[in-house]
């Protein structure tokens, strides 16, 4: 079989998402180290909102599937379907972000930043991370449309929503970590 | 002729995929009032469970050849040791900043005191 360059291009992409991974993973170690120093302040269980997050989790779960759809709808060579698909996801994306800027200007204003406490940096640095990948997504999201704006849907384009898809599927996977081990385990109350 | 990157997506595994995260994170949800004590392993397994849920169903993992479970698997090898290995030192500090000794009660013998040792 001949392998041209861009076969290897799945590979690559995994091999990056696995490294955004262990990067993930050590702010979850720090987190775990540092989350019960609280300076005397406030910690988590006085901090989050559940019933916030649970919305979130949800925006971004959908945000997940109208992404598959999209990736289906250009495997169909259904442009609307994935113009549709893929605006969908964009104003998920960009609601989760503003509901998760909205959290962090609401602890900020009372007075809760990154500098109160090792608990608080740690915590705005993990999921501050994880927020800023959302938005990345999303301007990757920008660039896709401009691309079938100009060009439509045509082969080159089918497959860069398939590798977006690879990464926008992993920001919801370590979501899954952050609310149950930040704000569900963080919140545990009997 | 090489079979197409999205060859293993369908709408069933996307809707399938949707719908059990989405009772897996409820469940989550509602574990603490629901089931006490035993709601903490309950929301990690769940947390495990909705993982592998997204990996199979979201990310097709494992149906394209073996090499991005290989590459999944060295990930978690890597991530085991680095947060393993950060909460195993960060514990034993912290006890060591509990458990403050003299200087000379640092030594028994010629070598580190037990109550020292890496534990």
């Amino acid at each position: 079989m001949n392998h041209t360059l861009k076969d290897h291009v799945p590979f690559g992409l995994w091999a990056y998402i696995m490294s955004d991974c262990v990067l993930f993973a050590c702010l979850f170690a720090a987190y775990a180290v540092l989350h019960t120093e609280t300076a005397a302040g406030p910690s988590a269980s006085l901090l989050f909102d559940r019933s916030f997050v649970l919305i979130e989790t949800f925006i971004l779960l959908a945000s997940s599937f109208t992404c598959g759809l999209a990736v289906l709808a250009a495997r169909a060579r259904n442009t609307a379907g994935v113009w549709a698909a893929l605006l969908a996801t964009l104003v998920l994306g960009l609601a989760f972000v503003g509901m998760e800027v909205h959290e962090f200007t609401g602890l900020i204003a009372a007075g809760h930043s990154w500098r109160e406490s090792a608990f608080l940096s740690s915590f705005f640095t993990l999921v501050g991370t994880h927020g800023l990948h959302v938005l990345v997504g999303a301007l990757w999201m920008l660039a896709l449309f401009v691309y079938l704006a100009l060009r439509g849907l045509d082969e080159r384009v089918s497959r860069r929503i398939f590798y977006f898809s690879l990464f926008w599927h992993f920001l919801d996977i370590v979501w899954i970590f952050i609310f149950s081990l930040v704000y569900l385990l963080g919140t545990f109350s009997i | 002729m090489k079979p197409a990157l999205t060859n293993h997506a369908s709408l069933s595994s996307y809707a399938i995929g949707f719908a059990c995260s989405m009772v897996l994170t409820l469940a989550s949800f509602l574990a603490a009032p629901a089931l006490g004590a035993f709601g903490i392993p309950f929301i990690i397994l769940s947390a495990l469970a909705q993982l592998m849920v997204q990996l199979v169903c979201f990310l097709h993992l494992g149906r394209d050849g073996e090499w991005n479970i290989q590459l999944l698997i060295f990930t978690a090898v890597i991530i085991f040791i680095l947060v393993g290995g950060t909460l195993w030192i960060m514990s034993n500090l912290a006890h060591l900043h509990t458990h403050e000794a003299a200087p000379a009660e640092l030594y028994e013998n010629g070598i580190v005191a037990p109550q020292n040792e890496l534990h």
